[in-house]
């Protein structure tokens, strides 16, 4: 017998209590851990879709469509395209205060060619490139050739398989990090290969582009503002001077995203603290309630030698025990549930979701197992004091 | 062990509609010697419990001393106390007094535990076999019979060997076989040099102590005379 197994025996000598308490700091290391990694993910998509824009205004026909489907690619990948006459691109770089101009051209990819579901393609110009360039040299340092392509992270193709894309072999180079948003979705490649595409489905006749020649169209066109213009002023300056253009500040585009994400952090939020709160509550009332039970238990550990200090000790042992099995399971219960399911909370939300990195999981699951921690040896405390400190005699004398 | 009681009284205060001071035990003073069974007679509410409870350390009197070898016991703090008592005091309370998460075995062995001594495992099973537990070691305690567990915590008394064992109605709601047993052992134990103090109503405890007291409404009295009639 060890006295260090004490607090073990009793409650695996009770299973049901035990499991209870386990099960309410299990809920609490949910709340808490998956809470702070849902937020986080959000965050860090709201982050990851800002960088990945990188242009400060962006210009799209004046369709009222165009701009409704931009967004609709970039953040739920849903895939779309529109063209506009590709001279828009000079008009809008003699614009007072435009530094950089570059056009990209999107493309959809014909039902279930190439991929279980229509993707994106994406085609940008390598030598104008400001946006789309320095996040793919992350995975691609080469120059793309004919027909050669880029895939997002959510697609199954790997580097070295070919894809048919419009009855076109096209090669995938390289793949790029997850960034939480529709881009995951999408292929990039350069803009003779769009154009080929293009030609492709026209051939097949599916043509996306009825009167025009591909080689006269571009999507939208990237803009940086220079240093020291206002960049709404330069997006006014190019709706006034260009015409059948929308020009869209990309922070304006993201508002509402970001109104969004901030609206469902909150919520996050408080349901965390609520259920922290609760669970705190509940693990209050349940050790107090034990105390009371458990009165003469302790009063005859008591008559056998126990201090006070080593009874509250023992009261202490038992909620750390089941806090810690309670962060285990609550860790492995969110690591097998929040995880898995990043990219269906990101189509269900339609919210650009990016789950943070290792080290950042384990700093919130730490941070989350130290607030169950002491939340558990907070709730035990009265407990351990009432316990601790019970009249002993005035429990044993019952019957005198 | 040598323990002597000087002057000790303990009242507390009721609480109920009107809170009032209860007299639990009125001033008194008293001896106990190693070697004998010393039993303390007295009905329910007689302060008899509250008497043994001070005695052995677990509630502090409202006045005077315990002394045992002329250490007053309730100048040392609560974990002093506690390490006193754990190595020198068994206790053997009122009523079902094991650990239910813990077997025979385990709740034999606690004091030991506590103490961080090691019973070689020939003494456990002579302990056993003097209560009669030896085939039930593996048991939890609800697995056994009043007289059973009433014998287990007379057997976790002894474990540590203590030159004090207080033992509170220890044969309460048992049958004669049993109260006869549990009456033997503690005399036997008593003159193996232990000092044991039992408060019973069981007139007969009166046949097996060497020393007899009566307690009347917290007063105690050394009782002489014909054991039977005394109790």
């Amino acid at each position: 017998m060890k006295l260090k197994t004490l607090p073990l025996k009793n409650l695996v000598k009770k299973p049901f209590r035990t499991g209870a308490l386990v099960l309410i700091a299990a809920l609490m290391t949910i709340a808490l851990f998956g809470g702070s990694v849902a937020a986080a993910s959000m965050k860090n998509g709201l982050e990851s879709l800002e960088q990945r824009l990188g242009a400060d205004i962006i210009v799209v026909p004046e369709d009222a469509e165009a701009k409704f489907e931009l967004e609709n690619m970039l953040l739920q990948g849903t895939p779309g395209y529109f063209y506009m006459d590709k001279s828009i691109e000079e008009q809008i770089a003699s614009i007072e205060g435009v530094e950089l101009t570059s056009p990209q051209y999107f493309l959809v990819s014909a039902n279930a060619e190439c991929c279980s579901v229509q993707v994106q393609i994406i085609g940008f110009d390598e030598d104008s490139d400001f946006s789309i360039k320095p996040w793919l040299k992350q995975c691609y340092d080469g120059k793309l050739g004919e027909n050669e392509i880029i895939v997002g992270s959510s697609l199954s193709t790997k580097v070295g398989h070919t894809l048919k894309l419009y009855g076109v072999d096209c090669k995938a180079v390289g793949k790029l990090d997850a960034t939480g948003t529709g881009l995951d979705t999408a292929i990039y490649t350069t803009p003779e290969t769009v154009r080929t595409l293009i030609k492709a489905s026209m051939e097949k006749g599916i043509g996306v582009l009825s009167k025009q020649s591909p080689d006269d169209v571009i999507s939208s066109v990237y803009i940086k503002v220079k240093d020291g213009y206002d960049i709404s002023q330069v997006a006014g300056e190019i709706n006034l001077h260009v015409d059948g253009v929308e020009a869209v500040r990309t922070r304006s585009m993201i508002t509402g995203t970001a109104d969004r994400l901030s609206a469902i952090s909150g919520s996050i939020g408080i349901i965390k603290n609520a259920v922290w709160i609760l669970a705190a509550v509940i693990l209050t009332a349940a050790f107090s309630v034990l105390a009371g039970v458990r009165r003469r238990e302790f009063a005859i550990m008591r008559t056998i030698g126990f201090s006070r200090r080593q009874l509250g000790a023992e009261v202490f042992s038992e909620s750390t025990i089941i806090c810690v099995v309670g962060i285990i399971a609550g860790i492995l219960l969110t690591a097998v549930t929040v995880f898995p399911f990043g990219s269906l909370i990101e189509q269900r939300t339609g919210l650009p979701y990016l789950s943070p990195d290792v080290f950042s999981d384990i700093r919130y699951a730490v941070i989350a197992a130290a607030a169950v921690l002491l939340t558990g040896v907070i709730s035990s405390a009265y407990s351990a004091y009432s316990l601790s400190r019970a009249d002993t005699g005035n429990i044993l004398r019952e019957g005198d | 062990m040598n323990i002597i009681a000087e002057n000790i009284s303990k009242s507390y205060i009721k609480k109920g509609r009107k809170k009032r001071q209860v007299t639990a035990v009125k001033t008194t003073s008293a001896e106990f010697d190693s070697g004998k069974l010393t039993v303390i007679f007295g009905r329910s509410g007689s302060g008899k419990t509250t008497l043994l409870n001070i005695l052995s350390g677990l509630i502090k009197p409202t006045s005077g001393s315990v002394k045992y070898e002329n250490k007053d016991i309730f100048t040392l703090n609560d974990g002093e106390l506690s390490k006193f008592r754990a190595e020198n005091i068994g206790y053997i309370p009122q009523g079902q007094s094991s650990l239910g998460a813990l077997t025979v075995l385990e709740n034999l062995l606690l004091p030991a535990a506590l103490i961080g001594k090691i019973i070689p495992d020939n003494e456990v099973e002579e302990i056993l076999k003097t209560v009669g537990l030896e085939n039930l070691k593996d048991a939890y305690p609800n697995e056994l019979s009043g007289g059973e567990l009433r014998r287990l915590a007379i057997a976790r008394a002894l474990v540590n060997k203590p030159s004090v064992i207080f033992a509170d109605e220890p044969t309460n709601d048992l049958d004669d076989e049993n109260t006869q047993m549990i009456f033997e052992l503690l005399k036997k134990t008593a003159e193996q040099g232990t000092a044991v103090i039992a408060v019973t109503h069981d007139s007969t405890a009166a046949d097996f102590a060497h020393k007899i007291y009566r307690m009347d409404a917290g007063v105690l009295t050394k009782q002489e005379g014909i054991k039977r009639e005394i109790a």
